[in-house]
This record gives structure tokens, C-alpha cells and sequence, in this order.
């Protein structure tokens, strides 16, 4: 993971979902820039610059726009149907000594023992909503399960954190719970048994009803042909 | 027991057309890994629960299957050796439609070689052409 990296852009004159397909077809993505309370500007840059940026999970991005030089964060990025093709990213503008709300991805680390006696790690949540500043935004946070048995879970509170760091997170929410696997299949089967055995019920009709509509338009055609 | 719904506001429906690719549930949301749809279908209840059954024997209590699919479509289909005509046949079975990208199944807990043999378990019996993915870059 790189920490900072430089972006040149252009301000993109013609906006648009047109504009931007053609803009993609030339090999450059359509983005956004703003924050810090100036006024956003839609922008452009190289395909494969910004690619480079998202893969490598560049923090902050020195971007220049026409010679202006700003400390931006990727604040959003949009991906095709597949995956393959990055179509939108968003910039937000940041100051380094300013601190800053962002997702930080949960890494876990250890062997419960409640896995070895046949539980599943359940993810109650895999990223945390922290406040630092943007120089100390950690590449992840380390979630440590080696002390976890059978239905015991990590909370939001007992998660470590690097100084100078603040999670927004609800302290009592569940990071990552070992659970039964007898549980968690019984509980796959009932969803898959909840169906009904005859069919669907239909809305606003009674079971009776449905039977007489069959009958009548049976009875309806039979009259029409004669 | 195969999905259907509990409640429909109609019996039957028209067929429709699959346009387009899917803008949601195209991403691993739940899991790790995701058999994802390269193409567009019908994929039948029957299948969905073949392809859990399946799943669910390979894992063997180690990982977690999770179905993002759910047949909400009716398909009609008129007895044999019957005369055409005298109206619509009668609902038949239940299918999912999937737009490509569509993500169907997810696994947790299972490592990628294990995730890759279990989905192509399942691929046999689908309708259309999947692939294995991760979770998105970045999460």
C-alpha cells in the first residue's frame, strides 16, 4: 500500500452520461473533485493513472489541476457490472493536519478455538468508521480472534486502535462471532422450508375464488366458441 | 423443499425480455467468494436447491452457503397432449431471472481453492456461465 501518489487532471467541459461513455471509449475516467467548502469541479484523468491509484489503496493523491496543486483522499469509486473497468471516481479535498472520517477495512488475525470445535466466523461487520487524521488513516484494523470460543464474539470496544485514532462505530456491535455451523445449517434449512407446500397465496383473492375465476374463464371460452 | 413465494399478486406472468446488465447484487456483499453469472437466464428452484444440496455436502459444516437469488417469476406450461389454445396454461415451476453480473452464491469461511471446486460444482448444474469472485478491491 502506497501512502501518497500524483494525479494530473483536466476539468472536463461537457458533462454528461454521453460525454462520459465517449470519454471511456478514449481511455480516460470521468471524476469529481470537491470539499474544503470551494466548489466541485468535474474532471478527468488517464485511465490507467487512476487505476493504478485505486489498486494500490493510495491514501492521499497529490492532483493537479490546471497547476493547481491539492491534497485529495479517493472518496468513492464506481466499478463495471464485472469489476474490470473502473467508471467514476470521486476526489475529496483534505487538509493533512485536518482530521478526517473514513472506512478502514477489518483484517483478521489468529485461530479461534471455537473453529477448531466447529464453528463458523460470522463478520458482523467488515470495515470501521474512524477519525484521524489523513497522514494516520491505518491500512486496516486488527481484529484478534485467537481467544475466541463457540458463540463468543469481538466487539467494536475491544478492537485496538492506534493512537490518535477514534472509532465511530456503536462500541457494543459485533466485529466477528464464532457460530454453531449446526446453527447456521439449521437455520439455511428453514429458510429453504418455508415455502408453502401447495403454492403461492394470491393477494386479495381467497382460495375459493381463485378456483371460480379458473372455472369461469374455462365456462367464458367454451360459450365464446359456440 | 424448493423456493417459491409465500404471497403473489398474480399467478401468472408475461415473460419479458432480459435487457441490460445487473447494477445491484453484483458484488460480494456477505461472504468471501461469489459465483457470478456472465450471462442472462432463468435458473429454475429445482436447480437453486440442487446447487445448495450440493454445496452444502462439499462444505460440510467449515464454510457458509449463502443464496442471493430468489425465484419470484412463475413459468407456465400446458399439459401433455393438449390441443393448442383454451387460454394460458397453469403455473408450471418458479424461476430466478439473473442479468449478467448477477451474483447467486456466496461462500464464507472457505478458502479460494475450496470456494473455486465447490462453485464448480454448482456451474454443472446452472443454466448459464458463472465465474468465481472475490470480495470488490478496496473492501
Amino acid at each position: 500500500m502506497h501512502t501518497e501518489a500524483d494525479l494530473v487532471v483536466e476539468p472536463r467541459k461537457m458533462l454528461g452520461s454521453l460525454e462520459a461513455r465517449r470519454l471511456r471509449r478514449a481511455g480516460r475516467t470521468p471524476g469529481n473533485v470537491y470539499g474544503h467548502g470551494q466548489a466541485p469541479v468535474a474532471i478527468v484523468a488517464d485511465e490507467e493513472a487512476i487505476t493504478h491509484i485505486v489498486a494500490h489503496k493510495v491514501r492521499i493523491v497529490n492532483v493537479t489541476l490546471e497547476g493547481k496543486a491539492d491534497k485529495c483522499m479517493l472518496h468513492e469509486v464506481q466499478w463495471d457490472t464485472f469489476g474490470k473497468y473502473l467508471k467514476h471516481f470521486d476526489l475529496l479535498r483534505i487538509d493533512p493536519n485536518e482530521r478526517v472520517t473514513v472506512e478502514v477495512p477489518v483484517e483478521v488475525r489468529g485461530n479461534a478455538p471455537g473453529m477448531m470445535r466447529g464453528g463458523v466466523l460470522e463478520h458482523g461487520l467488515r470495515h470501521l468508521t474512524v477519525r484521524c487524521l489523513a497522514y494516520m488513516v491505518p491500512d486496516a484494523l486488527v481484529a484478534k480472534i485467537g481467544n475466541l470460543d463457540l458463540d463468543q464474539a469481538l466487539h467494536v470496544r475491544e478492537i485496538e486502535v492506534p493512537e490518535g485514532t477514534e472509532i465511530l462505530n456503536n462500541p457494543e456491535a459485533i466485529v466477528i462471532r464464532v457460530a454453531p455451523v449446526n446453527a447456521a445449517a439449521a437455520l439455511a434449512a428453514a429458510a429453504s422450508s418455508e415455502a408453502p407446500a401447495t403454492g403461492p397465496e394470491v393477494i386479495g383473492k381467497k382460495p375459493a375464488e381463485e378456483g371460480d375465476d379458473k372455472a369461469a374463464a374455462g365456462g367464458d371460452k367454451g360459450k365464446a366458441k359456440k | 423443499m424448493a423456493l417459491m413465494p409465500k404471497r403473489v399478486k398474480h399467478r401468472k406472468e408475461q415473460r419479458g425480455r432480459i435487457r441490460g446488465n445487473a447494477t445491484r447484487g453484483n458484488t460480494v456483499s456477505i461472504g468471501d467468494w461469489g459465483l457470478q453469472t456472465v450471462q442472462g437466464g432463468y435458473v429454475k428452484a429445482t436447480t437453486i436447491e440442487a446447487c445448495r444440496i450440493a454445496a452444502n455436502q462439499y462444505i460440510r459444516g467449515e464454510g457458509r452457503l449463502f443464496i442471493r437469488i430468489f425465484p419470484h417469476k412463475p413459468v407456465t406450461a400446458r399439459p401433455l397432449e393438449t390441443r393448442m389454445g383454451k387460454g394460458k396454461g397453469e403455473p408450471d415451476h418458479w424461476v430466478a431471472v439473473v442479468k449478467p453480473g448477477t451474483v447467486m452464491f456466496e461462500l464464507q469461511g472457505v478458502s479460494r481453492d475450496a470456494a473455486r471446486e465447490c462453485f464448480a460444482r454448482l456451474a454443472y448444474k446452472l443454466p448459464v456461465r458463472v465465474r468465481l469472485i472475490g470480495r470488490p478491491l478496496g473492501t
